[in-house]
Formats: structure tokens, C-alpha cells, sequence
């Protein structure tokens, strides 16, 4: 279905998913609560559950552009209807058929569900986590509280992180699917709404429980294997919040482009200017590249599951943090108006920018992801002396034509032990270029300076490895470059995302797209290329437009 | 003084202190003005610090004022501009060009605690300020009728008085425009009128307000000094408000800096306090480092306001450059350690988000970025010929952090510096420098060198508002440039322990593509122990580091 | 008008065609600079140049008031900056 065009004109006031609308539920801090009824009208919930559980979702790519969709229009409304992917996303990941199929019948009906599973004083340090699950006969009984969970008072369905053994530990916590309508009004308390810089009006609340009474046949996965099927489903959802950005990026792009466009200054558009051309042109690279990572990320969920725990690591650390620069750069364009509430399509650009923050923040921050790379670091040194793990997998990843057969959400892995193909597979890709076989070679008439860029990208990436296999990995006392040699592996996975979706793609892009995109991952690298590939590449989108 | 000021507004952390963070923030979330603060500052005469000596007031040295001013603005930006900067950026106009009994007139409503609007911004041409289509015309009788309308513009519905930036002349051209300061007793009722507010997302509670004047007599007499001057004064008062309101701002990025330093040594995270994280540790003393970086740069420009008036355009367009995307991005890297609760708008750490909304305004309010770099193009190739790497010294008082300064000298003030910058030169190492900040310091100067020819390879349509990026860049090398030879020579004028200047010119070379930009562990520890120790002393972040109320 | 003057009048043809990229045939010496786009940051550009060549100083905003080839170069004339 064409979402969008069933959604109505989000510039007509009228229209029930407006601009107009969303502004004001904003300033309310009001839950878009029909916006959300009209998407389950639509059949979204359904989208959210796999089709061996009744549902409709075979495909992440088309639920990640869904989910761009919303946020294109709206992320308060993104966030706050998206939350029932993330409720019964372990569920999915490490529950039986019976569970399943329950908990998929309720989301299909629209009943919300939502995750809890950061406390007030822990964060995102979950091993921590202070609410307890005491095994009793038949069941549990839960105590403790949760807090900054994204529907936690509006939500049916709760998938709780809960401690089962006193000491704690990497098996000491179960995750229990709670479902508030089986309980007693005394067992627990909804928390109160709260405040928040963007997303203003969803329910970011938090759950007290007392002593509340849960059967057992509430667990997800085994007892002991909470924090486990956690780290999975994150792999899923941090996937998920890629799509979140791409539609913020979209509207803040759309936004700058419309201004410029019709704004006259010093007796010119500023369109015309220089700069601005510069500006925008590099926008679109940089959400281009921010797209290859995410196409990467949600093709990798059906065709290697067992490199996620890499691959949505950067993801997550990468594409957010991106866009957040692409809206600054944005704003920079739109100067006063991207600071006034009511004007030019009802201060829709302050909104999104204050929303957006939160994006970064869900589901593990920069830190966490970091973190998640850098214990992978020997695993990674070592898979990119020895290329692909998993060649065929990859080949049906990269080539976007190819079918990617149902996600397997039972596939993935904590930690990547063949590392990451995509990165692992840019040395050949590179060799690819200038082999002599037929099909390289009429590729080559369009490969433009995209070589020369690619071998400069392949240099980085193996400074970078051979510093990775250098790194004495140290838990408990990462040092800051850590995380810098972390950043710059986000910044080659990205460079080998475009570089090897366009190679596998022939006729997907022009040659300008590429070379623009890697010319933005060059510069972030250290390298000094030529940025006035940036003007082309906004030359081509004004053709286009 | 600013000692006196942070007394009377106490401990913004501490909860039984009326005017404290949480009283801040509570204002803002009714999108009004902070009242109790407003009293305080009324009762403390805070105008009277825009005012000369001359005419009753305090004002002696800028960089005094901004330190005054930042106790404003650590505490609440919007009472920083709604209260404080927006009669401060109307005020230079009337010092600029107004004649004896304008600015007499000015400094007694000053010194009332009134409100006076500065009266520029039009949203159809925003920087753009030579094409503003509101006009001043004689009408019959010879008495000028203002027509048009204005937005955004601060307090205009409060104030008793405005500054009104108007063209005065259909000649196309520089000399078309001029000021106006204007009472609103002296107007018809019946030919102004108010626009609504105009909500934004940041400063909150300050009025932005807006009019449309309908052939609207003004007296005679109301013209800042020559008619048909108005771009010159405006290209003059700039030099101060460019200067002084980005730096004022730095306190804001002290607040955001104790607001993480509070929230890093109380929380635990993984076992241990998120203070002993060594990445968060090195994101603290990096930005610890871009403030002190903002602060030299700025306290320098506002020196040379005294010194070397004539120097100014360049110095203080750049400082606003620099010191606006510093201090941003420095709360944004705090807001990743804050997480989840830098997005929370109750509670300890509630006034970091208000902080960070409201700084938003240092992007465009009054100039966009870009703008700043375009002021200094057309003057670049004559500061490469003339000043770099062959200037002589500048006098030894710029870099003397609190010293005396001779007062503000508005006439010297120039649209251009043709040519003079004797900061830049000043970046050159000499042989009484220790080795690992004299390395430092020759990347700095070889950078110039390179920026030397390559100013001098400037197209003459990079010169203006059509410039390359390339071009632009060539301003926004030299601003580093200058911000390096700020801390240099701050630091070799005050002595010490190197180590922050150290940290503050290694932060600078990596905006060059000289090194990472990363401290070195040692310097990085250092940063972070004085941050520490700076904290718990409850001083200020900044190079005068004052003790501060609590 | 003296030959001085005359002989400035050239070169600033000259120079004012280098800035807006244009043949010096195309530039009117009695049409304001501002039509031909130069604007009140270009008045600067110029101002250094006219220095360096004459070795004289003036006001930064010496193009602003004297706003043709001409009426410059009359009034760099009267000067006597040559």
C-alpha cells in the first residue's frame, strides 16, 4: 500500500495526520491518539507481526519504510505507534507458538504493547535492573519499578526485564510478558507522564509494580535468559530507529529545499548560492549513505542474522547521529524559522529537530553501541583477514533484486562470529573494479572517480584493522580511543555499504551518487577530497525534482 | 561587578533559592519571562552596565560587561536577552551615532529600568538588512512616516522606546538607510500596531513580537546622527554585539557543564560512578577546553574593541563564527553523557534542556554564521597583503585578562578594518615558548602562511555573498587562526600551567585537519582534574574562574 | 577633468570588470555600481585596491558615496592621490 497517499495531504489542516494537527497535540502534550487509531485502521499493527504468527510482516525493508513514512510526517506519532513493534519484539525473537500467536492476535487488534526495561537509577546499565521476579508456585510475583518507557500507562502489554535470581548476573534476569488486563488494580501503579524536550506528546511514563502475581507461562524464552533474548531484539529494534531518522532526514531536507527554493536574499534565491548548494548537495549525500547503512542493516536481518549484533551496532551509533547533523546543517538554512513554533507548515522543523534527539538515545545510545563494537573488535580484526564468512549471504543482502526470504528471528547471535561480511568484503569488491571479466568492464564506463574514491576508502579500512587487531581489549577500562577507532569503523562500514549496493546494482544510481557518498565518508575519515562533487549530486536531485 | 550580581541571584542549584534552576525552568514552561529575576536584575540595575560611565551608567570594558552578563545568562538566556541584551544591542546604535541629548535621553531610561527594542529584523529578508523594505518618508509637513512591518523583534511590545533600523531614501545603494530611536509616548496610538507573538522553541518567555506601522508620524529629530548612515552605524554597532552576545553565552555552556559534571559524579553506571568513565572523563575536559577556547577568543575581540577599534569588523564577525558552533556543539556532546536525561524537562537536570533550546538562538539571531564569514571576505586579500605574518605586535594590554582598558571610543569603530589585524601575527612561536606548545603554535602559523596564498588566489566574486564554499572556508581557517592566537597569547601574558592551552590549540589544529583533535591522555587528565577541583571550589568555568555563590 | 583622472577611470574599468567577471567594454563608467550587483561589501574590496594602487588611504566607504566610475574617479582626482 501507498501509505502516504492514504495518509492525505500532511500540509491540508484538515487532513486528520496534518502538520497542523500534529504541531498542536505537540504544544497539548497530547497523544496523538486518532492518528493512531486511523494507522491500525490501516492495517499497520499487522505489519508488525510475522506472518507464521498470523501477521504480515515478511519483509524488514518494507517495514523500515513504513516506519520512515510516519516519521516523514510526524516521529511523536512514529514513536508512539512503532512502540508495539518493540513490546512484542522478544516475543518474536526467543517465545513459544502459543505465546506468539496470543500476543500477535492482540497487536493485530491494536492493543498496545510496550517494553520496560530501563529503571530510574540504572539507565541503560540493565544488569543492574532492581525490579525482581520471585519464582512462587506456578509463577512469579513482581516488585519493583520501571521508568522512561515509551507507553508504559497506555500500553496492554508489557515485555518485562525482571531479576529471578537474587545475585543477578547475565543469567539472573527473565523477561516476563505482563499483560495489565489480568491483573488487579492494586498490583501496580501507572507512573506519571513525563516531560520531555521532543516527542511531546507521547506517553513516556514508567510502571510500578506491588507484589503483583504473573504465571509462569508469561516467560519469554527460559528463566535466566532475559538479558540474552534483549540483546537480540535490540538488534532488531535498533534497526528499527534507523527508519525513525531516514524520515526525520527527509522532512528536514524537504523543509530546507522549500525555503531556499523560494527565499530571496541579496537579490537572489538562496538556492543559487554557493553555499547553500554546497550544504544541500552534502545533505543529500549524507542521507543517501545514512540509507545504504540502514538498506544494509534490514536486508542483514534475513540474510545474516548472525551479524547483527555488528551490524546494528553501527546502525544505531551511525544513522542517528548523521541525521542529527543533517538537521543542524539544515537549520543553519532555514535561520529564524527553524526556531519559530507556528510558522512555515506549523513550525515542523523545530519539532522534528527536538524529536530526533530522542532517536540517539532509545534503545542504547552511541556509548552502548560503541561498546558493542569494541568488544567485537578481535573478531573483526580477525574476519577481515579472511573475507566474507558467509559469501552468498552477503551477495543476496547486496543485490537488491533478490528476494530475501522471511526474517529468521530465531538467527541471531550475540556476538558475530564471523565478523562483518560487508567490511570484510570491500578488498574484493575493490579487486572487482578492475577485473577484466565482461561485466566489470562495462560497469567501468561509468565508474567516473568512484575508483579512485574506493581505493582511498579500502586504505582507511585497513589502517583501521590493522589498528583493531593492535587493540587489547580491556571491559572494564575502555580508553577514549577506543571509541574513536569505533567511530571510524562505523564511518568504512558505511563507505563499504555504498560502495558495494551500487556495484551489485547496476543502473540503481548514477555514478554521481557514490562518488558524492563516499566523498562524504572520505572527509569524515581524514582525507581532503574534492567537495564540489556535492553541487553535482544537488544539481542531479533539483533535476529529478 | 559580576561578584555582586551572583550574590544577589545566590545558588541557581540550590532549592530554597527563589531564582534557582527549577524557578527557571517553571517560567519557561509557561513561555513567560522570568518575573523574580526580572526583579533582581531591576533592583540591581543591571541597565546601567550598558551605559557609559559618561552618562551615569557602568559601562567601562566590554569584557567586563560580558562577564557581568554571563552571570545573567548561566541562570536563564532568556532573561539574558529579554532582559539584558536586547536594550544592550539598541543601545550601541544611540552610543554609535545618536547625538549628546539622544543619548542622554537613552541613558535615563536605562537607568529607569526601562525597555528599549531594537527594531531590525524583517522575516522576508533576514540578513539581508540593505533590502529591509520598511521605509521612513517625509510626508506632508516634512515630518518623517514610518510604513512597514517588523518581526522577531525582542520586547517590542514592552519597551517604552525603539531603535528602528529604516530606509530613509528609494537610492539603491549604501547610503540608504538609517536609525531611528523613537519614543512610543511621541506616536499616534492609531498608527501602530501589534503583531501577534511569534512562539518559538527556545527562549520561551521572551516576547518576540512583531508590528506594521501605517504612515505613522515620527518627531523631528528622531534620526541617529547623519541620515542615510545607517548601514555604517549598523556594520559599527555589530562589532559589539558580535563580540559580546556569543560570549556572554559561554555561561550557559558553564551551567550545561556543571549540570553533567553534577549528574556524572552522582549517578553509578556499570558499577561505578559515570565520572570514572575515561570516555566520559575525556568528553568533559574536551569541552572544558572549548570553552576556555570561546572565552580567550572572545575576551580578546572585546579587548581589541578598546585597543584596536579599528581592527574590529574582522574580529568580532569571526568570534561569532567560532564561539556559536563551539558552545553548541559543546551541550550537544554533554547532552550524550546526560542520555536520557538531558531529554527530561523536570527534575535535577531539567535546565539543561532549556539551556540547550535557547541557545539555539546563537546560530542566526542577529547574523547567521555564514553571514559572518561573508562580512570578512571583501576584506580578506587586503589582510593577507597587508597583516599576515608581517603585523606588528599588538599592544601588550589585549591579552590581559581584567586589565584596565581605555573606554569605548564609537568613532573609531570602521565598516572595515582595511587590512589591519595585528592578532593573527601575534599566533607566531617564539623561542621563550615550551617545546610542546611552540610545536603547537608553528602549526598555526604555517596555516597562515597557506592561508596567505590562498586569500591571495580569492576570485573577486568569492568575495561577497555569491563566494565559494572554498572561499568561505578560507574566513573560517583564518577564524581558528585567530581564536589559536587568542589562547596563546592569553596564556603566555598570564603564565601558568601550559596545559590548557595545550588542550585549547590542539582542539583548534584538529578544525584544520591538523591531528585528531583528541588530547593527549596527560593534558586530558590535567583538564579534567582542574574541572574537578573547579567544581567542587563551585568556581566558574571560565579563564577568570570567580568564585561563585553556594 | 585631468588626464590622471582619466587614466584612473581606466583602471577602474579594469578593475571593476575583473570583479564581476565581465569585458571592460561592457562597463558603463557614468551607471551606478550598484546596479551592476556590486554591493555595499564589494565597496570594500575595491576601497583596498584602490589603495594598493595609489598608495593612498581612504574611508572603507569611499564607494558608497561616490557610487559611479566617474564620480570616483573625480573625487580620488581631486585627492591628488597621483
Amino acid at each position: 500500500m501507498d501509505l502516504d497517499t492514504l495518509l492525505g495531504d500532511p500540509a491540508d489542516p484538515d487532513t486528520l495526520f496534518s502538520y497542523a494537527r500534529c504541531a498542536e497535540l505537540d504544544r497539548r502534550e497530547e497523544f496523538p491518539e486518532e492518528i493512531c487509531r486511523e494507522l491500525d485502521r490501516l492495517g499497520l499493527p499487522a505489519r508488525y507481526v510475522p506472518a507464521e504468527h498470523g501477521g504480515t510482516l515478511t519483509d524488514y525493508p518494507e517495514l523500515l519504510d513504513l516506519i520512515r513514512t510516519i516519521a516523514r510526517r510526524d516521529l511523536t506519532v512514529a514513536v508512539g505507534h512503532a512502540k508495539s513493534y518493540l513490546g512484542s519484539v522478544s516475543v518474536w525473537v526467543a517465545g513459544g507458538r502459543a505465546q506468539a500467536g496470543a500476543v500477535a492476535a492482540d497487536v493485530i487488534a491494536g492493543v498496545p504493547a510496550s517494553w520496560g526495561l530501563t529503571e530510574r537509577t540504572h539507565g541503560s546499565d540493565l544488569l543492574a535492573g532492581e525490579v525482581r521476579a520471585t519464582p512462587v508456585p506456578g509463577g512469579y510475583r513482581v516488585t519493583g519499578e520501571k521508568w522512561l518507557i515509551n507507553n508504559a500507562t497506555r500500553g496492554s502489554l508489557l515485555s518485562l526485564l525482571a531479576r529471578t535470581d537474587p545475585d543477578g548476573g547475565p543469567r539472573g534476569f527473565s523477561l516476563l510478558l505482563i499483560d495489565k488486563r489480568e491483573l488487579d488494580g492494586a498490583d501496580y501503579t501507572c507512573l506519571p507522564k513525563v516531560p520531555t524536550h521532543g516527542i511531546r506528546g507521547a506517553d513516556i511514563s514508567g510502571i510500578a509494580f506491588h507484589d503483583a502475581p504473573v504465571p509462569e507461562s508469561a516467560l519469554i524464552g527460559p528463566e535466566g535468559g532475559g538479558l540474552e533474548v534483549v540483546l537480540k531484539a535490540l538488534q532488531l529494534t535498533r534497526t528499527i530507529c534507523a527508519g525513525l531518522s531516514l524520515g526525520a532526514a527527509d522532512q528536514a531536507i524537504r523543509q530546507a529545499e522549500g525555503f531556499t527554493a523560494e527565499r530571496r536574499l541579496y537579490g537572489r534565491l538562496l538556492s543559487e548560492m554557493p553555499h547553500v548548494r554546497r550544504t544541500l548537495g552534502e545533505a543529500h549525500a549524507a542521507r543517501f549513505v545514512a540509507e545504504a547503512v540502514t538498506t544494509v542493516a534490514a536486508r542483514g536481518i534475513h540474510a545474516l542474522p548472525s551479524e547483527m549484533s555488528v551490524i546494528s551496532a553501527v546502525t544505531k551509533a551511525f544513522v542517528p547521529a548523521r541525521v542529527d547533523e543533517l538537521i543542524f546543517a539544515c537549520g543553519e538554512l532555514l535561520g529564524t524559522r527553524a526556531f519559530l513554533t507556528e510558522v512555515h507548515d506549523h513550525g515542523v522543523f523545530q519539532k522534528l529537530a527536538r524529536d530526533h534527539r530522542v532517536v540517539s538515545i532509545f534503545d542504547g545510545n552511541s556509548f552502548v553501541n560503541e561498546n558493542a563494537l569494541i568488544n567485537q573488535f578481535p573478531v573483526l580484526a580477525r574476519g577481515y583477514r579472511s573475507g566474507p564468512a558467509d559469501g552468498p549471504g552477503l551477495s543476496r543482502l547486496l543485490d537488491l533484486s533478490a528476494a530475501v526470504g522471511g526474517p529468521d528471528h530465531s538467527g541471531f547471535t550475540l556476538v558475530s562470529r564471523g565478523g562483518c561480511g560487508l567490511v570484510q568484503g570491500l578488498q574484493a569488491a575493490v579487486d572487482g573494479l578492475s577485473a577484466p571479466d565482461a561485466e566489470r568492464a562495462r560497469q567501468r564506463q561509468d565508474l567516473g572517480t568512484v575508483e579512485a574514491r574506493a581505493r582511498e576508502l579500502l586504505a582507511h579500512c585497513d589502517d583501521l584493522h590493522a589498528e583493531l587487531a593492535a587493540y587489547a581489549p580491556n571491559p572494564r577500562e575502555v580508553p577514549p580511543e577506543a571509541f574513536v577507532l569505533a567511530q571510524r569503523y562505523e564511518w568504512c562500514f558505511a563507505g563499504a555499504a555504498v560502495l558495494q549496493l551500487w556495484l551489485a546494482n547496476p543502473g540503481w544510481k548514477d555514478q554521481v551518487w557514490p562518488e558524492a557518498a563516499l566523498t562524504y565518508v572520505l572527509a569524515r575519515l581524514g582525507s581532503n577530497p574534492d567537495r564540489a562533487i556535492f553541487d553535482r549530486l544537488f544539481d542531479e536531485t533539483r533535476e529529478r525534482a | 561587578m559580576s561578584e555582586m550580581l551572583e550574590k544577589l541571584l545566590g545558588d541557581p542549584w540550590d532549592p530554597a533559592n527563589p531564582v534557582n534552576h527549577a524557578a527557571v525552568v517553571a517560567a519557561d514552561e509557561r513561555q513567560e519571562m522570568f518575573a523574580e529575576g526580572e526583579r533582581l536584575l531591576d533592583e540591581y540595575g543591571l541597565n546601567a552596565e550598558f551605559v557609559p560611565v559618561a552618562f551615569g551608567g557602568r559601562l567601562t570594558g566590554v569584557d567586563r560587561l560580558v562577564r557581568v552578563m554571563r552571570s545573567v545568562w548561566r541562570r536563564d538566556p532568556a532573561l539574558g536577552l529579554g532582559y539584558g541584551a536586547s536594550s544592550f544591542i539598541a543601545s550601541v546604535n544611540v552610543w554609535a551615532a545618536g547625538d549628546d541629548g539622544q543619548r542622554r535621553a537613552f541613558a535615563d531610561l536605562m537607568l529607569a529600568n526601562r525597555k528599549i527594542a531594537s527594531v531590525y529584523h524583517e522575516l522576508a529578508h533576514g540578513n539581508d538588512f540593505a533590502r529591509a523594505e520598511f521605509a521612513a518618508t517625509p510626508g506632508p509637513g516634512g515630518r518623517l512616516l514610518l510604513n512597514g512591518r517588523k518581526e522577531v523583534v525582542t520586547n517590542l511590545e514592552r519597551a517604552d522606546s525603539m531603535v528602528i533600523f529604516t530606509r530613509t531614501s528609494d537610492e539603491e545603494g549604501s547610503r540608504s538607510h538609517s536609525q531611528l530611536f523613537v519614543h512610543k509616548a511621541d506616536l499616534p496610538p492609531d498608527r501602530m500596531t501589534y503583531l501577534p507573538r511569534f512562539p518559538s522553541s527556545g527562549m520561551r518567555g521572551v516576547q518576540l513580537g512583531g508590528v506594521v506601522f501605517d504612515d505613522c508620524p515620527i518627531p523631528d529629530g528622531s534620526v541617529l546622527g547623519t541620515p542615510g548612515r545607517g548601514i555604517e552605524t549598523a556594520l559599527c554597532s555589530f562589532q559589539l554585539t558580535r563580540t559580546a552576545l556569543p560570549s556572554m553565552m559561554v555561561g550557559v555552556v558553564d551551567t550545561g557543564l556543571r549540570a553533567t559534571l553534577r549528574f556524572a559524579t552522582a549517578r553509578a553506571l556499570y558499577g561505578r560512578s559515570v565520572a570514572a568513565i575515561p570516555q566520559v572523563r575525556s568528553i568533559l575536559a574536551e569541552v572544558y577546553a572549548d570553552l576556555l577556547i570561546c572565552d580567550a577568543f572572545g575576551t580578546v575581540a572585546a579587548r581589541a574593541l578598546h585597543l584596536l577599534p579599528r581592527e574590529t569588523s574582522v574580529y568580532a564577525s569571526l568570534v561569532k563564527y567560532v564561539v556559536s558552533k563551539q558552545l553548541i556543539d559543546a551541550m550537544d556532546r554533554l547532552s550524550l553523557i546526560l542520555g536520557a536525561h538531558f531529554y527530561i524537562r523536570e527534575g535535577v537536570y531539567a535546565v539543561f534542556q532549556k539551556l540547550l533550546r535557547d541557545l539555539g538562538v546563537i546560530g542566526f539571531g542577529h547574523a547567521a554564521r555564514v553571514a559572518c564569514l561573508a562580512t570578512v571576505l571583501p576584506q580578506i586579500r587586503q589582510l593577507a597583503r597587508r597583516s599576515w605574518l608581517t603585523a606588528d605586535e599588538p599592544p601588550a594590554g589585549l591579552f590581559q585578562i581584567g586589565g584596565e582598558l581605555p573606554p569605548l571610543d564609537f568613532a573609531a569603530l570602521t565598516p572595515s578594518a582595511a587590512g589591519r589585524d595585528s592578532l593573527s601575527t601575534a599566533v607566531l612561536p617564539d623561542a621563550a615558548l615550551p617545546g610542546e606548545v611552540a610545536v603547537l603554535a608553528g602549526l598555526f602559523a604555517d596555516e597562515l602562511g597557506l592561508l596567505k596564498q590562498d586569500a591571495a588566489e580569492l576570485r573577486p566574486r568569492d568575495l561577497g555573498v555569491d563566494a565559494s564554499p572554498e572561499a568561505l572556508r578560507v574566513a573560517a581557517r583564518y577564524a581558528t587562526v585567530l581564536a589559536a592566537s587568542s589562547c596563546l597569547n592569553v596564556w603566555r601574558a598570564g603564565g601558568g600551567d601550559p596545559a590548557w592551552v595545550v588542550a585549547a590549540l590542539t582542539r583548534l589544529a584538529g578544525q584544520l585537519g591538523r591531528g585528531s583533535g583528541r588530547l593527549p591522555e596527560a593534558i586530558s587528565r590535567r583538564l579534567f582534574d582542574e574541572l574537578l577541583d573547579r567544581h567542587g571550589e563551585n568556581r566558574g568555568f571560565d579563564l577568570a574562574g570567580l568564585p561563585l555563590p553556594g | 577633468m585631468s588626464d590622471s583622472a582619466d587614466d584612473l577611470r581606466g583602471w577602474l574599468v579594469q578593475r571593476v570588470a575583473s570583479y564581476l567577471e565581465k569585458d571592460p567594454a561592457e562597463i558603463s563608467t557614468s551607471v551606478s555600481l550598484t546596479k551592476y550587483g556590486l554591493d555595499s561589501v564589494y565597496a570594500f574590496v575595491m576601497c583596498g585596491d584602490i589603495e594598493d594602487h595609489l598608495n593612498v588611504t581612504l574611508e572603507p566607504t569611499v564607494a558608497w558615496d561616490y557610487r559611479t566610475i566617474d564620480a570616483l574617479a573625480e573625487h580620488l582626482d581631486t585627492l591628488g592621490g597621483r
